[in-house]
């Protein structure tokens, strides 16, 4: 057991690493990642200055920019790795090493935590800086209890994911592709996801992110624009379901997918 | 005796998926499943060296698959140490470690050094550890110079040497090497082959299973080969053996000019069990080597060219290589087979 | 003639692999709802910001002109990320990238084909959306047949202008390590803002909108809008006739065609002197 314990955390560790040292060793992340998504969210930001919106909503695109932030590390720099990984041939690598898949992706998010951090962090304070957003938090260990629920979630939402990527490979890119603005519409990235209507804000708050940037709004900014959805503490209360429930699905689903993969001889196919 | 290594009926089938299956059907296109490996029984002691030989699309790679956990079979077992490769897959991890030939893993970022600690993190082998044994094989290998360099300016030859030490620094039971020269110069594959045999030497109790379509490779490295063509083991038994297979004094080869009339003018002869013929356009010849099933046969080979009009230069007779005892049980050579894609 | 003819074939086929990569994924019923999905939801993000802050009805025409920029605005999204893609997938994943370098065909045409492939299929996305906007949300469409001509004509070279920007962006990807992947989405992002595909580009600061102006995308989707909804959208085009902006979006894409055979060329030059055709850079 310890020496299974030890060999996953030192898994962790050389997969992790492989992303620290990338990003000092690749220092153009720094304009890739931070400068340009930081002119998606200023290209939101003054669709709702075209149209008059309230200040709040800006600062709802600004914030919601710094989520989308991790969102992408967990879906892109995560669970579709197993899909390049599969085409550079590390993919068989890991499988046949003696290490849960979930090291692996530990690993993985671990270590893309820095470079999304500091994206996070360049447009929440650009965003804040250009378009003057006010904030009013009114319980930091809330928030940060909010935040860590949220992405624990989203964590298991994307270990899942990379179930499917491991065994579809393209498939599971494109479809990952097309899931990209339902969900960025259904978790209310832009706006309040009250405003799709109760029932459809409700099915929405299956996905955890949409619980997640609902408490954080309710947390951060205060007036009607927010229209929250449910109560901080229900959300909380979801999250953590949500991360126990996400979490084990993906244990089963990465066995599940990697059962199938070696029974289909999908496994290792390369240039799906 | 508990071997290192055993299949028992092992067979790997490949399916179309079932949208194009209906899609093949529905415009009359074949819709073969392809069966990888038929039946396949084999048996590797501890300590032993043993070769799979084999041309392209015989069903090494797929056995290698199947042995280091990647592939599950279609029906069969395989047990490797003990331990059933389907039901035990975890446990059987700790134990075992592969290496390809044409290998591009790992990430092009990181040193040579980088990448040999990092896979060997995922063996759970400690830093210092690691290191230690890097280093020690980077020296017998020649790559010291090169720990510090990125993977993608590797020459093909480094790679390869970089990829062998992930391979051994997990200090694995057993060892699966796929093609492990394959691509390499004769220079560097020489060394690779050294580095494997003397580490072999060290570890009397270490297994390694080699697939390869180099003849010499398997001859002079291998304690037994498994002669495979189309998923069937055609022969196992040490290189000797399965030279004296064939009768000393029955292969030949004989030296002809050019041969352009196509075809081979010793089919349909009875005493011919197999030939395969060599053209040599910058030398105006053509060399036949053949395998008789008698000695008295050469006259009947050599009446038959004669009638063919083509006019024997030499006749020299030839002790028997493990390229002859693999075209006699094969009946074609090793680059007449089909790619392998699973 | 020879040339010309060999021309065409290299990008038919160049063009015929973009679609056999992009199709080969899943079933034709889930490629062609990809072709749906995506932009019909990012027309509902839209809708729903404009109902959230204006509480006006999406057959608002202020909303119809938001709507159609956005609707056209899908070409240039997909075709800057598609080529980006090209050059990372076919220099680290597939290893292909030197030998298309090698072949007469040249890169720029391997770019243009797979470019004007990703354009027809984007053309099925781009027309779905309008339909939805009619069917659903009342967008009040009015291109008559006298519009068709100038319609033709901006649709024609707005395509060329984003083809020629997706091929010098592809090109700039040439010496980048992997994270230069996102850098076509970022740009993407960077002309949304600046060529008033879903607000005014008069409400940024005048250094900004005077960037805008030099872009020919900017004239492309005016001369789109006025051909559909018979009203400009930018203020400060408003003077000018339709004549005019087609003119200006003539020379604006010629400039930009110029500039991306340019940057094509400069690219190369700078790979094959550094040796990073074949680098590889993932992590």
């Amino acid at each position: 057991m310890k020496q299974n314990l030890m060999t996953n955390l030192r898994a962790i560790w050389g997969r992790a690493y492989v992303r620290i040292v990338g990003a000092n060793r690749e220092p153009s992340w720094l304009f890739f990642e931070v400068l340009l998504p930081l002119l998606a969210v200023f290209g939101f930001a003054m669709i709702y200055r075209g149209l008059g919106a309230p200040e709040q909503y800006i600062g709802f695109v600004v914030v919601s920019g710094a989520m989308i932030a991790f969102w992408q590390n967990i879906l892109w720099s995560m669970a579709a790795q197993f899909y390049w990984e599969k085409e550079m041939g590390n993919l068989e690598l890991y499988l046949i090493a003696p290490i849960s898949r979930m090291s692996i992706l530990l690993g993985m998010a671990i270590g893309g935590i820095f470079m999304t951090a500091i994206r996070a962090i360049g447009i929440l304070v650009a965003g804040t800086f250009v378009f003057g957003v006010a904030y009013q938090v009114t319980n930091w260990p809330a928030l940060i209890l909010v935040f860590f629920l949220t992405m624990s979630a989203i964590y298991g939402l994307g270990m899942l994911a990379s179930s499917l990527f491991m065994l579809f490979g393209r498939e599971a890119w494109h479809t990952a592709n097309l899931f990209q603005e339902p969900v960025y519409f259904l978790t209310g990235f832009y706006f309040p996801v009250r405003s799709l209507g109760s029932l459809t804000a409700m099915a929405a708050s299956a996905i955890p992110l949409t619980l997640g940037l609902d408490a954080i709004r309710q947390l951060i900014f205060s007036g009607n624009a927010v229209n929250p959805l449910f109560t901080v503490r229900t959300e909380v209360l979801l999250l953590i379901v949500a991360t126990v429930i996400l979490n084990w699905a993906a244990l089963k689903a990465l066995r599940y997918m990697e059962y199938l993969g070696k029974s289909t001889g999908r496994l290792t196919l390369k240039g799906q | 005796m508990e071997w290192a290594i055993e299949t028992q009926d092992l067979r790997r089938t490949f399916r179309n998926r079932p949208v194009r299956r209906l899609l093949r059907r529905a415009v009359g296109g074949p819709v073969q499943d392809h069966v990888a490996l038929d039946s396949v029984d084999l048996t590797v002691q501890p300590g032993e060296l043993f070769g799979i030989l084999g041309p392209n699309g015989a069903g090494k790679t797929t056995i290698i698959k199947i042995l280091s956990t990647l592939l599950l079979p279609t029906s069969g077992r395989a047990i490797v140490d003990g331990l059933d490769v389907a039901r035990e897959p975890e446990s059987l991890r700790r134990r075992i470690n592969m290496v390809s030939g044409g290998e591009h893993s790992g990430f092009g970022i990181l040193t040579v050094r980088e990448t040999i600690w990092m896979f060997a993190q995922f063996y759970g082998v400690p830093t210092k550890v690691a290191h230690a044994r890097a280093d020690a094989m980077m020296e017998r290998l020649g790559l010291t110079e090169a720990a510090d360099t990125k993977t993608s300016k590797l020459s093909t030859g480094m790679r390869q040497k970089m990829n062998i030490i992930r391979g051994f620094v997990s200090d694995p039971k057993i060892l699966y090497l796929d093609e492990p020269t394959l691509g390499l110069d004769v220079g560097v594959a020489r060394e690779v082959r050294a580095f494997i045999s003397e580490w072999m030497h060290e570890h009397p109790e270490r297994t390694v299973l080699l697939t390869t379509h180099y003849m010499a490779e398997a001859d002079s490295m291998c304690d037994r080969v498994a002669i495979i063509d189309k998923g069937r083991v055609l022969a196992c038994d040490t290189p000797a053996s399965l030279k004296r297979e064939l009768a000393p004094d029955c292969v030949y080869q004989i030296e002809v000019p050019l041969w352009t009339d196509g075809g081979n003018p010793l089919d349909e002869l009875a005493v011919v069990r197999s030939a395969a013929m060599e053209h040599r356009g910058d030398q105006g010849r053509t060399h036949i080597r053949v395998i008789l099933e008698d000695e008295a046969g050469i006259g009947a080979v050599t009446s038959r060219l004669a009638q063919r009009g083509a006019r024997v230069l030499s006749v020299n007779r030839l002790e028997p290589s493990l390229e002859d005892a693999f075209l006699n049980l094969v009946g074609h050579g090793l680059s007449s087979g089909n790619g392998e894609n699973h | 003639m020879g040339r010309f003819r060999s021309l065409i074939r290299s990008l038919m086929t160049a063009g015929r692999l973009e679609w056999a990569i992009e199709s080969n994924w899943a079933d034709p019923f889930l490629f062609m709802t990809y072709q749906v999905v995506r932009p019909v939801f990012g027309a509902l993000i839209l809708v729903v910001m404009f109902k959230v802050v204006s509480g006006k009805p999406a057959s608002d025409p202020a909303f119809a002109q938001l709507y159609v920029g956005n609707a056209f605005f899908i070409l240039v999204t997909q075709v800057l990320l598609g080529l980006g893609i090209v050059i990372f997938e076919d220099r680290e994943r597939f290893e292909m990238l030197r030998y298309i370098y090698l072949t007469p065909m040249g890169l720029g045409v391997y770019l243009a084909g797979r470019g004007l492939s990703k354009i027809v299929s984007t053309m099925a996305a781009i027309l779905i959306t309008l339909a939805v906007g009619s069917l659903f949300f009342g967008i009040p469409y009015s291109m008559g047949i006298a519009d068709l001509p100038n319609f033709v004509a901006a649709l024609f070279l707005g395509t060329i202008a984003t083809l020629a920007i997706g091929v010098a962006l592809a090109a700039m990807s040439l010496g980048m390590a992997q994270n230069g992947f996102s850098m076509p989405e970022g740009v993407s992002a960077l002309f949304y803002l600046l060529t008033g595909a879903v607000f005014s580009i008069d409400i940024l600061p005048s250094w900004v909108a005077a960037l805008g102006r030099l872009i020919p995308l900017t004239y492309w989707l005016e001369a789109i809008r006025r051909s559909l909804l018979h009203r400009p959208y930018i203020g400060s085009l408003a003077n000018m006739s339709d004549a005019q902006v087609l003119l200006t979006l003539s020379w604006t894409t010629a400039a930009t065609v110029m500039a991306s055979w340019g940057i094509l060329i400069a690219a190369r030059h700078y790979v094959i002197s550094t040796g990073k055709l074949d680098q590889k850079t993932d992590h």
